[in-house]
């Protein structure tokens, strides 16, 4: 697992559904590297934790819908706000793109894009 | 020919003064404070110009003296994880999106920690 990551905010809760996860994802895809699903579903968590207004916030992961390398976290809203500009800066640093756009019906759309889940034949 | 707007040059410095001169005499600026914020308004600079951006707003909040800086552009796409805007949002008390009055661009907004000590 990603050793340097910030886990002082995630709660016992998270910790367990982290772990549970990563390791069920993990079993059910067969090649696909732990540390990258459990990069982004830390992210996941710190986006919620780092968000003001989450409530107002539709904020989703996705694994794998585009192709099988890729996941990403998608927030919409009309005001997303962060008040922790340090996991902002965390989660962008494990994505490996950002972008935020406007969207027709008032709102803003934002991802956290995520490659490279597949691990070589052989790799566990 | 394209101007190209300087977030403290053309923005920021004025701005700046005038709540400095409503501030003073119980508060003043604080050089070193200033001179980071100097430092962040170059990277807004490079920000603005990386996503085509036209507009750069910059207000001092009258209860806290933070400083608020917004930029209105079509759209932020950041290709690398190092860019120089999550490195300008860890130095930000807070970070919003949202769209623009006219609702055809994003604004992204940092409000920056106050640059104004106790004078005495």
């Amino acid at each position: 697992m990603a050793s340097s990551i910030n886990r002082d905010f995630l709660t016992e809760k998270d910790k367990k559904w982290l772990e549970e996860t990563v390791e069920s994802v993990a079993k059910k895809e067969g090649n696909v590297s732990r540390t990258r699903l459990y990069d982004l579903l830390w992210s996941y968590l710190a986006v919620k934790k780092a968000i003001k207004n989450s409530k107002e916030i539709k904020i989703t992961y996705t694994l794998f819908d585009i192709n099988e390398n890729m996941g990403y976290i998608n927030l919409v809203g009309e005001k997303i706000e962060f008040a922790d500009g340090k996991l902002f800066k965390e989660v962008g640093r494990l994505a490996t793109n950002f972008e935020v756009y406007p969207k027709l019906n008032g709102t803003v759309e934002m991802n956290f894009t995520f490659h490279g889940f597949r691990l070589a034949k052989g790799v566990n | 020919m394209k101007r190209i707007i300087k977030c403290y040059d053309d923005v920021a410095a004025e701005v700046i003064e005038a709540a400095n001169d409503r501030f003073k005499p119980l508060f003043k600026i604080n050089e070193l404070r200033l001179d980071i914020f100097k430092q962040y308004c170059r990277a807004i600079d490079s920000i603005i110009d990386e996503c085509e951006g036209e507009v750069i707003i910059v207000e001092v909040d009258e209860d806290d003296s933070t400083v608020k800086v917004s930029i209105e552009c079509p759209d932020i796409t950041l290709d690398t994880n190092k860019h120089v805007f999550y490195q300008l949002a860890e130095r930000a008390n807070s970070l919003t999106f949202e769209k623009t009055e006219n609702e055809e661009w994003v604004c992204a907004s940092f409000v920056f920690p106050s640059l104004w000590e106790r004078a005495f």
